[in-house]
C-alpha cells in the first residue's frame, strides 16, 4: 500500500475520507455473508433470529450430500470454461473493432452488447426452442448450458476490453511496427501486457456471472443440474435449506484462500527476483 | 511490463489447482446407483428414508427436481427432461397425457396399491385408463399467529380485508389458487368451474385485497421464515408447513391456528405417473411398490405431516393420533368433500385463471 | 548486400495486403460474433416466430388451440401490447399519448442529450434541457412501499406497458445511485492503493462467488420487521417495538436496495478500468500548471473517465430493466416488474407467445438505446 501522503490525485484528508467510505462499503458488502456464516452454525431449520444454539451438523450434512457436491462441481466446470472462452473471443473481437477500420464497426460493437439486455430467461427459452424445436435436435447437457453462459458473458468481457484497448496509445504500436515487429508480435508483446488487468477482470466477471446463473441452467441442463438449480429446488423444503448455507460460506473462504495463496506465491517470486514488496 | 501485484498468472493457477484437487479428493464414496430417473419434488428424493428398501435393493435413482406444476409441465413438454417416473399434482394429469408425456399405469403390477383408498382414484383416470396414481395429499388453507391477533371470523374474507392485517399476509404464488380464493370469497358454486365472468370478478377482489398481501411466496422456506420472524401473521399453508412451524424452537409457546375458513379450504392430491419414453419400466414399478408400502406412507405422515393415499391400519397405527384426527387422515372418504374442502380438479380453462392472476400481480 | 536486397525487394502488392488484413479482421471477429449469430440471433428469430403465432408451444395444433395460443401468423399479440395509448402523468395532471409518439420523442431527446454539444452555442442550452426532459419521467424516490415519481408513464388498459415504464424508472434510479456510490470506490482503488489494488478488487468481488439466492435470504434477515435495521431503531429509541418500519422488506425500496448491493461492486469495475489507465502525468502536468486538485479532477480526470462512466451506467441500467429474480425474492406483491411478467409467462402461466412479445419489445428498446449511446462512446473513447 502506498504511503499515507497526498498525491496529485487526492489530498491527505481526501484519502482518509475515501478510506473510511471504502471500509464502510466493504463492511456492508460482507454483512449478508457474515449473517450466512452465523446461520450456518445456527441450530434451527429456518434462518431467523433469535439464534438457537451452535451446531456443525449442517456442515456435516453438506459434506455428505453427494448430489450437492456433484452439482457444485458441474457449476465450477461450466464457469471456468465460460470465462476462458468468453474472454478469448472478446479479446480478439475488441482488438479488431478498435484497430481496424471497416464499415459497420459501431453496429457490430452494439451487437456484441445486446445479450446484456435480454433477460437470461429469454435467452434460455430461445436456446431451448432452437435446440428442441429447431432444425437439428440437440440433447441438453452442460454443453448447452455453456453455450448460453458464453452468450451472456461475452458482453461483459467486451465492455471491459473495448474501452481499455481503445485508450491504449497508438504510438506504442506504431513504434513497435517501425522497429520491425509483425502485427502478431506487437499484439503479443505490446498490447497484451497492457491489457492484462482488463483480461483478469473479464475472466473474473465471466466466472462470477456463470457460477450463480439460474435461468439458463435450469432450462438447458436437464438432468445435470448446476448448483443454483439444485439450490432453488432444495429450498422449497425448509429442512433442506440449512445444509445449503455452508456451501456459501465455504466458497467465500475458498476465494480468500485463493487470494492469500496468490499473494504468497507472488511475494516469493518477487523475493527471488530481488524485488522488495510494496514499492 | 508490470505484472499486477498479488495476482500473477502463476499464483492464480496454483491456487485454483489446489482448490480443484481438494474438491475432487473428497466425495470418493458413492452409494450404489440405479439407472431409474425420478422427476420428483425436492422433499421426496434420496433422503426419503421411507424408500430405503428400494435404495438398498436396487440402488439410489437419479432425481431431477420438480419445482412447480406449471413450469415443470412446460419444461417436460418441450423435451428438456428425460424421466421414468414423475410426480405432478393430479389436476395436471390430463395435460401430461395430452402432451404425450406419460403412459398408462398397470396398477396390478403394484402389490401395495391395494392399500390405496378408492375414492381418490377418480381424478387420475383419463379415457378409462389410469395415468396418475394418487400418492400424497393435503389442504391449502390460512394459518395464523393467534398470539398476534384474533380474526373477526374464520374466513378468507375476514383475513384479506381486515385493516389490522395490512402487509401481514403472504400467499402462495400460484395463479389458480389465488383466483380460486377470490372466487370463494365472491361465493361461486364451484371454484373448479368458474366462468370468465367469475374469474374477472375474482381477480378484481384479489386486487382489492392486495394492500394486505405483503408477498407471494415461491418456497415454503420463504413463507415459514416470514411467519416465524413475525413479518407476516397469516400465511397460505399446507399441513406440513403447519407442523414444521409449531415444531420450530422459535415458536415455542406461541399459538398457531390452522384455519378452517367458512368459504372452504383448498386441497390437492399429487400423483405418480410413468413417463411415455421411460427406459426402466420394470424398475419403476418396483419403486412404486415401495412407495405404497407402509414405511413410505408412514414416513409421509410422521415426517412430512402430509396425508398419504394408502392410509392402511398399519400406517395409522404408527402415526401421531393428533395429526390423524386434525387432518382426518383416517377418513379419506369424507376428508376431501365440498363445501368444507374444495379438492383440485383439472381445469379446462386454466389459462384464463392464469391470465387473470397476471392482472392481479401487475396491478 | 542485405541492404541492397532490402532496398530493392518488391513490397507486397497492396491488394494482397488488404485481403490478408481483411481476412485477419474477419478471423478475429468470427469466434465472438459467429457464436452470437448462431446462439443468440437465430434463437431470437424463433422467439419472433412464437410471438407472431408461427410457432406454438402445444405438442399438436389442437393442444395449442386448447391452450389459447395463436396457430397462424398474426400481429394480434403485438397489437395488444403496442396499440393502447399511454398517459403521461405530471404532478396529478395527465395527458394521453399514442405509444409511437412517445417512442419517437424519447429517441430524439436521447440523441439531443448525447450529441447536442455539437450544436455549438445552442448546445449549452439544448443538452441540459433535453437531459432533464428525458430523465424526468424516470426519476423516482423508492422510499416506502412504492416508487414516488414526479412524472411517469402509465397505461390503464395495458398493465404490461405500465409495468415496463415502472421498471425503467426503477432501473434508471438504481443505475444513477450505483454509479454515484461506485465512483469513490473506483477512485480510491485506482489512485490511493498501490500494487495491492487487484487484491482488493478480488476481495470486493468475492462475496459474489456465493449464491445470490442465499445472500438475498440474509438481506431479508437484515430488513425484516424484527431484523437488524429495525432492532437498531428500537435500541436507539427511534421507533417503538410494536411499530417497526414494515416497508423495508417486500416493497420497491427493498428491490432498490438489494439491486444496489448486487451491482455497485460490478459498476465500480469499468470506472476503475477507465481511471486506472489514465496517464498520471496528465494530472501532474495540470497541477504543475497551477491547477488545484479539484480543478484537475474536474477538467482532466472526469472527462477522460467519461466513457468509462457511461459504460458503467449502461452496464447496470440495461440488464436491470429485465430483472426478475430480485423482485421475485424481495419485491413482494407490489414489487412486480416487467422482467417478472416475462418470467411468469415462461414459467407459471405457460404463455410463451405473450412472453415472446414482451421479451422482443424489451430487446428492441434497448437496441435503440445501445446503438445511440455506443456512437457516443466511439466518438469520445476512440480518440486519444
Amino acid at each position: 500500500m502506498s504511503a499515507a501522503g497526498a498525491t496529485v490525485a487526492v489530498s491527505r484528508r481526501g484519502k482518509r475520507a475515501l478510506s473510511v467510505y471504502f471500509v464502510a462499503f466493504v463492511a456492508l458488502l460482507y454483512l449478508p455473508s457474515v449473517i450466512l456464516l452465523i446461520f450456518s452454525f445456527n441450530d434451527n431449520t429456518v434462518p431467523v433470529f433469535p439464534l438457537q444454539g451452535f451446531t456443525t451438523r449442517w456442515y456435516a450434512a453438506a459434506w455428505h450430500d453427494d448430489l450437492l457436491r456433484a452439482a457444485f462441481v458441474r457449476s465450477l466446470k461450466v464457469a471456468s470454461l465460460t470465462s476462458v472462452v468468453a474472454t478469448a473471443f472478446a479479446v480478439l473481437a475488441s482488438y479488431a473493432l478498435t484497430r481496424r477500420r471497416f464499415r459497420g464497426r459501431n453496429a457490430i460493437t452494439a451487437f456484441t452488447l445486446v445479450p446484456l439486455v435480454v433477460p437470461p430467461i429469454v435467452i434460455a427459452v430461445a436456446l431451448l426452442m432452437l435446440f428442441r424445436k429447431g432444425p437439428v435436435q440437440i440433447e441438453l447437457s452442460l454443453a448447452t448450458v455453456l453455450v448460453g453462459h458464453v452468450v451472456i458473458s461475452l458482453p461483459y468481457a467486451m465492455l471491459l476490453l473495448v474501452p481499455r484497448l481503445a485508450s491504449i496509445d497508438r504510438s506504442l504500436e506504431e513504434a513497435a511496427h517501425d522497429l520491425g515487429a509483425s502485427a502478431v508480435t506487437t499484439f503479443r508483446r505490446v498490447i497484451v501486457p497492457l491489457i492484462v488487468p482488463a483480461i483478469l477482470s473479464s475472466l473474473l466477471i465471466a466466472f462470477v456471472v456463470s457460477i450463480d446463473e439460474y435461468a439458463i441452467a435450469s432450462f438447458l441442463s436437464a438432468n445435470s443440474e448446476t448448483y443454483p438449480v439444485y439450490l432453488f429446488g432444495q429450498i422449497r423444503q425448509a429442512q433442506r435449506l440449512p445444509p445449503m448455507i455452508p456451501v456459501a460460506t465455504v466458497m467465500l473462504g475458498l476465494s480468500f484462500m485463493v487470494v492469500l495463496l496468490a499473494e504468497v506465491v507472488r511475494r516469493r517470486g518477487d523475493r527471488r527476483l530481488g524485488l522488495e514488496p510494496g514499492t | 511490463m508490470i505484472a499486477p501485484g498479488g495476482l500473477t498468472r502463476r499464483g492464480f493457477l496454483a491456487a485454483s489447482g489446489l482448490t480443484f484437487a481438494g474438491l475432487a479428493a473428497g466425495g470418493a464414496l458413492a452409494a450404489k446407483k440405479s439407472p431409474l430417473v425420478v422427476y420428483d419434488w425436492a422433499y421426496y428424493q434420496k433422503d426419503y428414508k421411507g424408500f430405503a428398501k428400494f435404495f438398498q435393493t436396487y440402488g439410489v435413482p437419479t432425481y431431477v427436481t420438480f419445482n412447480t406444476d406449471q413450469a415443470e409441465l412446460a419444461k417436460a413438454a418441450s423435451g428438456a427432461v428425460q424421466f421414468d417416473l414423475t410426480h405432478p399434482c393430479i389436476a395436471y394429469i390430463p395435460d401430461w397425457k395430452d402432451a404425450g408425456l406419460i403412459q398408462a399405469i398397470d396398477t396390478t403390477r403394484i402389490p401395495n396399491f391395494k392399500g390405496v383408498d378408492k375414492s381418490l382414484l377418480g381424478p387420475g383416470v383419463v379415457g378409462g385408463k389410469v395415468y396418475g396414481i394418487p400418492w400424497d395429499w393435503g389442504y391449502s388453507t390460512p394459518m395464523y399467529r393467534a398470539d398476534k391477533f384474533k380474526p373477526k371470523e374464520q374466513s378468507w374474507e375476514s383475513l384479506l380485508f381486515d385493516k389490522r392485517l395490512r402487509n401481514k399476509i403472504t400467499l402462495y404464488d400460484e395463479g389458480v389458487a389465488i383466483i380460486k380464493i377470490g372466487g370463494l370469497i365472491n361465493g361461486v358454486d364451484d371454484p373448479n368451474a368458474m366462468s370468465q365472468a367469475d374469474i374477472d370478478k375474482a381477480a378484481a377482489t384479489m386486487i382489492k385485497a392486495k394492500p394486505n398481501i405483503a408477498s407471494f411466496w415461491q418456497s415454503e422456506t420463504q413463507a415459514m421464515q416470514d411467519f416465524i420472524s413475525g413479518k407476516v401473521w397469516v400465511t397460505y399453508a399446507w399441513p406440513d408447513t403447519f407442523a414444521q412451524v409449531i415444531a420450530n424452537k422459535a415458536m415455542k409457546g406461541k399459538p398457531v391456528v390452522y384455519m378452517q375458513p367458512k368459504e372452504g379450504m383448498l386441497a390437492w392430491i399429487c400423483s405418480f405417473a410413468m413417463g411415455a419414453k421411460a427406459k426402466n419400466v420394470d424398475l419403476a414399478y418396483k419403486y412404486l411398490d415401495v412407495a405404497y408400502s407402509t414405511p413410505a406412507m408412514e414416513f409421509l405422515v410422521n415426517v412430512f405431516y402430509t396425508g398419504g393415499s394408502a392410509m392402511t391400519k398399519a400406517v395409522l397405527a404408527k402415526s401421531d393420533p393428533k395429526f390423524v384426527k386434525q387432518f382426518r387422515l383416517n377418513d379419506l372418504q369424507h376428508a376431501l368433500k365440498p363445501p368444507r374442502v374444495w379438492l383440485e380438479r383439472h381445469l379446462p380453462n386454466r389459462v384464463a385463471y392464469l391470465k387473470a392472476y397476471q392482472k392481479v400481480k401487475s396491478a | 548486400m542485405a541492404e541492397i536486397a532490402a532496398a530493392t525487394s518488391v513490397p507486397e502488392p497492396r491488394a494482397l495486403r488488404r485481403l490478408r488484413s481483411a481476412a485477419g479482421t474477419l478471423g478475429m471477429l468470427l469466434p465472438g460474433t459467429g457464436w452470437l449469430l448462431l446462439f443468440f440471433l437465430v434463437p431470437l428469430y424463433y422467439v419472433f416466430l412464437f410471438s407472431t403465432g408461427l410457432r406454438w408451444q402445444g405438442v399438436t395444433k389442437a393442444a395449442a388451440v386448447v391452450n389459447g395460443e395463436l396457430t397462424s401468423f398474426s400481429w394480434s399479440l403485438w397489437g395488444g401490447l403496442l396499440g393502447p395509448d399511454v398517459s403521461l402523468n405530471v404532478l396529478g395532471a395527465s395527458v394521453a399519448l399514442p405509444l409511437w409518439a412517445v417512442g419517437v420523442v424519447e429517441v430524439a431527446l436521447l440523441a439531443l442529450t448525447l450529441f447536442g454539444a455539437r450544436l455549438g452555442s445552442w448546445g449549452r442550452f439544448v443538452v441540459p434541457a433535453s437531459l432533464v426532459l428525458l430523465v424526468l419521467p424516470y426519476l423516482a424516490l423508492p422510499l416506502g412501499e412504492s416508487l414516488h415519481r414526479i412524472a411517469g408513464f402509465t397505461s390503464a388498459d395495458n398493465p404490461s406497458m405500465s409495468l415496463f415504464f415502472r421498471s425503467v424508472s426503477m432501473s434508471f434510479t438504481v443505475s444513477l445511485a450505483a454509479v454515484v456510490l461506485a465512483f469513490p470506490i473506483a477512485y480510491f482503488l485506482a489512485f490511493c492503493m498501490g500494487t495491492s489494488k487487484y487484491r482488493w478488487i478480488v476481495i470486493v468481488i468475492a462475496p459474489f462467488l456465493t449464491s445470490y439466492l442465499l445472500r438475498v435470504l440474509a438481506f431479508k434477515v437484515i430488513l425484516t420487521d424484527q431484523g437488524l435495521v429495525n432492532t437498531l431503531l428500537f435500541d436507539t429509541g427511534l421507533r417503538s417495538r410494536d411499530n417497526p418500519v414494515d416497508w423495508l422488506l417486500y416493497s420497491q425500496f427493498t428491490v432498490f436496495v438489494v439491486l444496489l448491493y448486487a451491482w455497485v461492486p460490478f459498476v465500480a469495475l469499468p470506472i476503475f478500468v477507465a481511471l486506472e489507465n489514465q496517464d498520471r502525468r496528465l494530472l501532474e502536468a495540470a497541477t504543475d500548471l497551477g491547477a488545484s486538485r479539484l480543478l484537475a479532477f474536474r477538467r482532466v480526470t472526469l472527462p477522460l473517465a467519461a466513457p468509462g462512466i457511461v459504460a458503467a451506467f449502461l452496464f447496470i441500467f440495461i440488464p436491470t430493466i429485465g430483472e426478475f429474480v430480485t423482485p421475485q425474492l424481495v419485491g413482494g406483491s407490489r414489487g412486480y416488474l416487467y422482467g417478472s411478467a416475462i418470467a411468469d409467462d415462461f414459467g407459471q402461466n405457460n404463455d410463451w407467445q405473450s412472453g415472446a412479445v414482451l421479451a422482443l419489445f424489451l430487446i428492441g428498446v434497448v437496441v435503440v438505446l445501445t446503438a445511440t449511446t455506443s456512437r457516443f462512446l466511439r466518438a469520445t473513447g476512440g480518440g486519444s
